[in-house]
Parts: C-alpha cells; structure tokens; sequence
C-alpha cells in the first residue's frame, strides 16, 4: 500500500476512474446485499412488533431456536438435502458436460436442452413435477406401474425434492464445467496417447485435474444453492402434507417463523444460523481444496 | 405496541359453501342439495354417487376455514371462546366429536385419504369431474368459472348441511370472513391513506367492488352487483341462497395471538390425519394455544 503514496497524477486519474466504474456494483452490493444483512443480525436480537417497529431482546431468539426440536430437524433436513443433491448433482453434471464435449451431432441442440430448466421458473418447474409425482394419477407411477406416494411418504418425500433439484441445475452445472473442459489444451491428450494411455487414464491424469477448478466453483455454488432451499419445498409440499416436517428445510422454517407466524426476530436468528452453516461448510471446502484441486500442471 | 389504524366496517364479506357436481348426482340419480339437509344426507349421497358412478362423494379435506370449523360450530362447539375470544376450545366435547367426525370421514370409501388430497387439491378433483362435493369459499369463485369453462353448468353451489344432533344451537354453522382495510398510525400522508380507505368502504366503492366480482361487498344490500357479474358465463349458480347463511354466519376465528399458534396446531391436526390419537393431539392443541393466552 505504501507505494500508493508515488503514484503518478495520471495513475492516480485512472484508479479514480476505476473506482467511479465499479461503484454502481459496490453501492448496489452495500445497499441491497450488505445493509440488509446487517439488518437481518440486528432483527435477530430483537422482538418483532408490527410495522417495522423492533424490541431489542438479547439472546433470547436463539436461546429459543436451539431448544426447539422442530428447528434441529430443520437443520439436519437441510444437511441430508445437501447430502442428497451436491455430490450427485456435481457428478451427473460433469457427466452430462463431458458428453456435450465429445463429437457428437446436434450438440448445439443438446447443450439447448439441458439448459433449458434453468430458463424456466422454478415455481413452474415445481408444479410440473407436482404432477409427474402425483401418487393417483402422476406419469411416474404410471410407467412404473407401482403407486408410490412419492411426495406424501416421509421417506421418499426428500428424494422427490432432490430429483428435481438436481433436474433443474444439472444444464448450468455442465455448462460451466464444459467452459472448463474446453479450456484443457489438446496437446496434453495428444501428449498423452503418444506415450500410450488409454481413456479412462486420461479421464484420472488429465481431464479431473484439469477441470477440477471449475468443479470446486460448481461444488460451493451448487452447495450454498442447496442449503437454502425453499421455493421447491413450498411448491411441492403442501401445507397439510404428511410429510412436511421431514422435508422443511431451514429457510422453510424462517419463512413459517418471519411470514406465518409473523415472528420477524426468530426468522432473522434462523438466517443468521444459515449464513452461519454455509460459512462453516465453505471454509471447510477452502481448506479441503488443497488435496485434490489443482490449478497448474 | 404496534399501532395502526382500521377502517372498522368490514370492506370484504366472504362465505363458504359446498360446491356440488350436479353432472355427478344426475348420473347416480341422487337429489341435489338442499336447504334441509344434514351431515347424514350428505354421507348418504356420497355413498349413492360412489356406488353409482365410482366417483369420489363429499371430499373432507385438511382444512380450517374450509374445513373442520364448520362442523365444529355446528355441532355447537367452538375454537375461540366466543365470549372473550381468548381461551381455545378445543378439548370442548362438541368441538371433539365435530373433530373427530370431520376426520372420520376421510375413511369412507367414497372419500379420498389426505395423502391424496397434499397432492391433489379438492377443487382440482372435482374440476376434473372426480369428486361430487368440496367446501370452497366465494373468493374462488370468479376464477374457477373462468378456468373450467368446459364444466360451466355441470356444477352449482348449496348450503352448508346442518348437524343432526347439536349439542347447543340449531346445527347450523358457516364461518364467513370479513375483512377490513388498515394502515399504519403513523405515516406523512395518513390523512389521504384514510380518505382513500373511507372511500373504499363506502357504498360507491363497494359497488366498484362488488361489480369487479373479486368478492361479496360486505356493505348490506350491494351483494347484487356482485352476483351480477357472473352474467358473462351464461350460467347462473344458486348464490341467492347462500346470502341466506350470514343469519347464521360465524366470524372468521382469529385474535391477536392466533397467527402466533396457527402453525403449530395445523401441524398437530396433520398428525391427527398421520394416525395420532385423536383426544391427545387436541389437548396437545389447546395447550399449544393457551400458552400464548396468558401471555397477551
């Protein structure tokens, strides 16, 4: 930073310029993102009376959530969610991108179609598989020929859930991972056939190393997507569904507490403890990089 | 506290009724609904129209407003003690039976299970001509004519059937809703919010309203222009005799406390439906409502 103080008229011109041009972001960030959240860790502590008005309470938010079974079981549904949704997803998604790398014809119209799902809003895409998952009269029972309650069943209610989830973010996984894939050089494979290895090999040695950058990127977005999972479960799971409580995810949970139940303060401690959750795990994730993410060969 | 500040005459009314699949009781040549009937007229035809075409009869849903709180006063319980709309009732004896016969009813052959029901609306079963009888409220009703146009006609609105054997009162119950407009105490341009307010309750503004069709003007003697906008789909439903429920309409259950325990006793009553006992899970209701009683 010291060095800043030499900087020439005409550098420090342009450093002005570069703060006026990145400042719509950075006001837009502090006011929408930032202030906010500021505001949610303060509610937190805080009764909710009406009309914006706040009562400063403590702890006492918190010492109610941890007590409260209903939000345990919240907070576990969400890390088997996790479970569920990111190591398969992350894995079908490289799949699908390593296919869509390969020669194939109509690729342009596969990579279409595999992103199509995020085009389409995830309420829409929520009601349609509503109706694939219907136990009377959904396709899915009909091909199968069974009659499985597949969203009013405590056990397969989640898995019901995961499906679609990682139905509908498995295009944009791939798509990013495919920028990976394409930015190996082909001399590494060309390289590495000479000296004789098969594709699976190149598959270990080249390609995972290679792309395994981009992967980490798809594993946190794809992780703190999961984590904060709502709108499916709101659309899927009605309010009287038998289920509800073995698939209500923590923002579920704030959504009952802030907008039900009208309990703002609660609902802001559970959010706190979310941000909290997704903190941990990505630190978790920044310091796990190290075995087995590679950026230079 | 919080302040705000209420426009006091109700602004919206809301009524409840059954609705009827009349293509369904032709078909089993069962009599449609009528003034008189009872909860055992209703089984009965339930059970004639299962038989009879393998349609499903009066479909009893997991419900509140749409549901068990109509039977409940009915039967001459209640969930809010009347007098001081504080104290639940629901470990009140008529409450339980009402309860517990609203809950049975899911049994029946001729009724669908609540699994069923979390995925598959009532009104969507009976749009689709799979169901006979749904309770529904009057705020669905533009839309459901103008989304099913291939069943206008096929289907018409009765009176809530009465309980036969009330423990108080005459059996009759309908919960109707009514809503008011309100704003905050404090504001820059309060004075104009209230004017805006005023006119909305006013009888001008209730015609406004009630010809849009978005739902009953609560103002007495405007229901007409309400029912008037129906004109458009050639077809007119029996709404004259539902008006003939606010003589013995119940007020929406609410107070402040409510929104605070509604969740948590909606989710006992889904553990009722699960297959928990009956009596516990509604003592287990009444005390997740008085705890919030004493602290108001």
């Amino acid at each position: 930073m010291k060095n800043k103080l030499k900087l020439s008229a005409a550098a420090r011109r342009e450093e002005n310029w570069g703060w006026f041009m990145v400042a719509p972001t950075i006001i837009g960030l502090i006011l929408l993102n930032l202030w906010p959240f500021v505001q949610t860790v303060y509610a937190s502590f805080c009764e909710h009376l009406g009309f914006g008005h706040y009562k400063f309470i403590g702890l006492k938010n918190y010492v109610d959530m941890f007590g409260n079974t209903e939000f345990w079981k919240a907070t576990w549904n969400t890390i088997f969610f996790c479970i569920l949704t990111v190591p398969v997803g992350v894995i079908l998604a490289l799949f699908v991108a390593i296919l869509l790398n390969a020669k194939v014809k109509f690729k342009g119209g596969f990579r279409t179609l595999f992103f199509l799902p995020l085009v389409c809003a995830p309420a829409a895409v929520a009601m349609v598989w509503r109706w694939i998952f219907n136990g009377e009269y959904g396709i899915l029972n009909q091909m199968l020929g069974a009659r499985i309650q597949w969203i009013t069943d405590p056990k397969t209610a989640v898995i019901a859930v995961a499906i679609v989830s990682v139905w509908s973010s498995i295009g944009y996984d791939a798509v990013l991972l495919l920028a990976g894939l394409q930015n190996i050089p082909k001399t590494l494979y060309e390289a590495n056939s000479i000296d004789g290895a098969g594709k699976v090999r190149q598959f270990f040695t080249i390609t995972l190393p290679m792309v395994s950058p981009t992967m980490f990127s798809v594993l946190i977005m794809r992780l703190m997507a999961s984590m904060k999972v709502y709108d499916l479960i709101y659309m899927m799971a009605d309010e009287t569904n038998p289920a509800l409580t073995d698939m209500q995810s923590l923002m579920y949970l704030f959504y009952r507490s802030s907008f039900v139940a009208g309990e703002r303060g609660y609902g802001s401690a559970i959010v706190v403890w979310t941000v909290g959750l997704i903190l941990l795990v990505t630190l978790i994730q920044f310091l796990g990089q190290k075995k087995w993410v590679t950026y230079d060969i | 506290m919080q302040k705000e500040w209420r426009e006091k005459r109700d602004t919206v009314c809301r009524s409840l009724w059954n609705e009827v699949a009349t293509h369904l009781f032709d078909a089993a040549g069962v009599a449609y609904p009528t003034e008189e009937w009872t909860w055992d007229d209703m089984t009965d035809a339930s059970q004639k129209i299962y038989d009879a075409t393998g349609k499903y009869g009066y479909m009893a849903y997991n419900d509140e407003q749409l549901g068990y709180w109509n039977f409940v006063y009915q039967k001459g319980g209640y969930i809010l003690d009347p007098e001081t709309n504080l104290h639940a009732g629901y470990t009140q004896p008529a409450t339980v039976e009402a309860i517990r016969y609203y809950v049975s009813l899911q049994q029946n052959d001729w009724c669908p299970d609540q699994n069923y029901f979390a995925e598959t609306s009532p009104g969507t079963s009976f749009f689709s001509g799979m169901g006979s009888m749904f309770l529904e409220g009057s705020w669905n009703l533009l839309s459901e004519m103008k989304n099913y146009p291939d069943m206008v006609g096929k289907w018409d609105i009765a009176m809530l059937p009465r309980c036969p054997d009330p423990v108080s009162g005459d059996g009759r119950g309908s919960i109707s809703n009514g809503l008011c407009y309100s704003t905050a105490a404090r504001g820059k341009n309060l004075e104009v919010v209230k004017d805006v307010l005023r006119f909305f309750g006013s009888e001008e503004g209730q015609r406004i309203q009630g010809e849009s069709g978005a739902a009953i003007p609560a103002y007495l003697g405007l229901e007409d222009t309400w029912s008037k906008s129906f004109g458009e789909f050639g077809y007119m439903l029996d709404l004259e005799q539902c008006y003939g429920q606010f003589d013995y309409a119940v007020q929406y259950i609410n107070n402040a406390s409510r929104r605070k325990w509604k969740s948590n006793v909606a989710d006992e009553m889904v553990k009722v439906y699960n297959g928990a006992g009956i009596d516990s899970s509604l003592a287990r209701m009444q005390e997740i409502a008085d705890e919030y009683v004493t602290s108001d």
